[in-house]
């Protein structure tokens, strides 16, 4: 069961735009919840030997090594797998969703976002991933 | 060999003559000579003696043997001649009986059977019997038997015979040859009846020969033959000879034997003789190679045979078909080799194939260029075979078919062919640049949306940071300004939006992809996110969804929520009071309606038609007023037709407007893909 409340959220946002990492960091750590951030896949992937995040956001098209490609690792990863992940991309052309949803991410967050909305969804796809459990 | 039989005849009629007073005088002599009791006149016994003695003398002068013996054979006289024959002194004739010299020459009719006729007082003529002389060489003997019969009682018998041991040999050694013969040979009458035939009837015709004597040789004529075997017949009896006369006779098993006839009539004695020879299997060959020449002649192949013994092989037959198809006549071309038929093209792969089973003495198959007399070109499919006769080769055949249609036929196909690879490669490359260009058009835009909205990201997040209050108080101004930079931006993303879909529709790249999906699932969805903007302008948001529908169906969820999304936001935008609906019920068996309505201010009718058309809008103050690209129903109404469906609009100026959209209802199991 992932609490609610967001001071007990530790959150690894996976970005290599430094504006869409500086807003996403911003909302959450406006409320209260526990940021790290990394600037590819690969760099994600090391951060998590150093903390275990309530979830991860993580952008699709970056350098180096891609959202999907992170993804395909923590899943196959037995201590990662169990990780909740939601895509946070700015693929966001009909089908893009579909897409992401169906490779098993937990949720799907189309850039621009607007911030209620994007807590919303975060919140609702912790929901679903904890009575999936 | 009618002669001597003549003379015969002749001779035993003259014998006959002789017989009457010839047994008168015997009888006349016994009564003198055994019965002396008997009154008669010495003058009248010596007169008789006398008879006796001349006709004696008469018959041996004739060179007839005569002689008498008793009835059980033995000798009393015997004149000279008959002495000689059996060569036996006088002396010696008392020791000599008949039956013991007698060979019987006739197995029908024993002699020793013609005896009873003697006791008879019968006289045998005519017989032909052989004798054993003393030195047991046979002699032939033909004549006759004089009984002297008294009170019933056979006493003596004279013989007056003549020596026909010459004659007799002569005919045995025919008679052998007659027999032997293979071929038919006989005699008929001028009737045609058999009078003779010799034992290869049996052999020929399945008949021994005395089956036949006495038939006419009209009865085992084949019916077909009839007529001309009669006119031949009717010559030959006028004296003209027959030479190889074919006709068919009836075997006795009813099959038939051809028979090759030569015959001889002699008038005078009414009789033809022949010589027939069995053809039947001549024959048989002689129908199938006339068979096989028709058929050679009437082959619509052309056939041509060479003889390969001959320097440069010349050509010593051809078929009418091969004169057809070349033009040249059997005569233009018999003597010559058949390369005749080349032009200046005599390097071609198939003459010179030709020339290597020529000299392989095998057969091949090619198709050559050759010119007809008339200087046309033809391709001729010629085909050569070698004939060996007893191991050695001695002709070629060869036949020759025209296939000029055949082989300019494949060389268009091959032309056309060739073509149409050509265009086929250009259209490929011209299908491949369009494709790569059309993958670029997309790859673009997927990049250009994805470029376009990271910025817009970053403008709206920290705008909506900033109004939430997150980056410290603003002033009325300062918030002013942000919801401004937000409604900018906010507008912005829907004309990207807007964009990059009809590029994407006019690009090709819009796929359909059809799943399953709970409509009711789909329509909740649908009303969370639209309910909010509704209730903002105090609208009633209603929705329906008709439970008769399946609750799954198969479509494109995203596309149609596009469409519902584009309809009722453009419902909500242009609705001040009242409600927006929407509505989703069954059309038809094999469809579902999709319908949107409002009770806004509702569309001219003079627009109504071309509102689905690209950057239209009811006015230029709305766009200013609502925003929005003016590409939302050309979207939805292009994505409608890309599923298959359509979309209509029933609008009342002031009253409000209605969208419905027809799609396509498929159900699981029925998934169609685009």
């Amino acid at each position: 069961m992932i609490s609610k409340n967001m001071k007990d959220w530790i959150v690894l946002i996976v970005d290599d735009e430094l504006d869409n990492l500086n807003v996403a960091r911003k909302v959450l750590s406006f409320n209260d919840a526990q940021v790290f951030d990394a600037r590819n896949g690969r760099e994600g992937l090391a951060a998590l030997a150093d903390i275990s995040p309530t979830f991860i956001l993580l952008d699709l098209s970056m350098p180096e090594m891609d959202g999907w490609e992170m993804f395909r690792i923590l899943r196959e990863q037995p201590e990662t797998r169990g990780i909740p992940v939601i895509a946070l991309t700015a693929h966001a052309m009909a089908g893009d969703r579909e897409k992401v949803l169906e490779a098993g991410f937990n949720g799907y967050i189309a850039k621009p976002f607007r911030i209620d909305s994007f807590l919303e969804e975060i919140h609702r796809c912790l929901d679903e991933f904890s009575s999936a459990r | 060999m009618c002669g001597p039989f003549l003379f015969l005849i002749l001779i035993s009629r003259y014998i006959m003559v002789l017989l009457i007073p010839c047994t008168y005088a015997a009888s006349t002599m016994h009564a003198v000579f055994g019965r002396p009791d008997v009154a008669e006149s010495l003058e009248k016994m010596k007169a008789f003696r006398d008879v006796g003695v001349s006709l004696e003398k008469l018959l041996s002068e004739a060179g007839s043997l005569v002689c008498v013996f008793q009835a059980d054979g033995q000798f009393l006289y015997a004149n000279e001649h008959c002495l000689r024959l059996l060569n036996y002194t006088a002396a010696q004739l008392d020791t000599l009986n008949f039956f013991d010299l007698l060979v019987d020459l006739n197995p029908v009719l024993p002699f020793t059977d013609q005896i009873e006729r003697l006791h008879e007082g019968e006289t045998i003529t005519s017989l032909q019997f052989g004798l054993r002389n003393s030195d047991s060489t046979l002699r032939f003997v033909e004549g006759s038997f004089v009984p002297h019969v008294e009170d019933g009682v056979l006493h003596t018998v004279t013989g007056i015979w003549q020596d026909i041991t010459g004659h007799k040999s002569r005919e045995t050694e025919l008679n052998r040859i007659f027999d032997l013969s293979l071929d038919l040979l006989g005699i008929t009458d001028f009737q045609g009846v058999f009078l003779k035939l010799n034992p290869a009837a049996h052999a020929i015709l399945g008949y021994v020969p005395e089956e036949l004597i006495g038939r006419s040789f009209l009865e085992l004529v084949h019916p077909d033959d009839i007529v001309r075997t009669k006119d031949v017949a009717t010559a030959a009896i006028q004296g003209r000879s027959v030479l190889q006369f074919e006709n068919r006779y009836r075997h006795s098993d009813g099959t038939y034997r051809w028979l090759s006839w030569k015959s001889t009539s002699i008038v005078e004695e009414q009789r033809t003789y022949f010589i027939a020879r069995d053809i039947t299997r001549q024959k048989q060959i002689e129908l199938q190679v006339n068979l096989r020449n028709q058929a050679i002649e009437a082959s619509p192949s052309g056939i041509s045979i060479a003889d390969a013994r001959l320097p440069d092989m010349p050509l010593i037959y051809v078929n009418p078909a091969f004169q057809r198809l070349t033009g040249y006549s059997a005569i233009d071309v018999i003597g010559r080799n058949c390369r005749f038929l080349q032009r200046d093209d005599r390097d071609q792969a198939g003459v010179e194939e030709i020339r290597q089973a020529l000299k392989e003495e095998r057969g091949c198959t090619v198709v050559i260029r050759n010119y007809r007399r008339d200087g046309e070109l033809f391709y001729n499919e010629l085909r050569i075979a070698p004939i060996f006769t007893q191991g050695v080769l001695t002709h070629f055949v060869g036949i020759s078919t025209d296939v000029t249609e055949r082989v300019t036929t494949s060389e268009k196909i091959q032309q056309q062919t060739e073509a149409l690879l050509q265009m086929n490669h250009s259209l490929t490359i011209a299908r491949r640049q369009a494709e790569d260009a059309v993958r670029l058009k997309s790859q673009f835009l997927a990049t250009m949306s994805h470029e376009l909205r990271t910025p817009l990201n970053a403008i709206i997040g920290y705008t909506d940071i900033q109004l939430a209050g997150m980056a410290g108080e603003l002033t009325g101004e300062q918030r002013y300004y942000q919801d401004r930079i937000l409604v900018n931006a906010k507008h912005l993303l829907e004309l990207i939006n807007d964009v990059l879909d009809i590029s994407k529709i006019e690009a090709g790249r819009m796929d359909i992809v059809r799943r399953p999906f709970v409509l009711q699932e789909w329509l909740d969805d649908i009303v969370a996110q639209m309910e909010g903007l509704a209730s903002q302008k105090q609208l009633t948001f209603e929705h329906h969804l008709d439970d008769r529908l399946p609750k799954e169906i198969v479509a494109d969820s995203a596309r149609i929520r596009q469409i519902a999304i584009n309809l009722l936001s453009n419902a909500i935008k242009f609705t001040d009071e009242g409600f927006v609906r929407i509505q989703i019920h069954q059309h038809s068996r094999d469809a579902w309606k999709l319908e949107v309505s409002d009770s806004g201010i509702g569309i001219p009718s003079h627009l109504q038609e071309t509102i689905f058309e690209e950057f239209r809008q009811v006015d230029e103050s709305s766009r200013r007023k609502q925003g929005g690209s003016g590409l939302g129903l050309a979207i939805v109404r292009k994505l409608c037709l890309m599923m298959g469906g359509n979309i209509r609009l029933k609008s009342t100026l002031g009253k409000g407007t209605s969208f419905t959209v027809i799609l396509p209802l498929t159900t699981d199991g029925q998934t169609l893909d685009s």
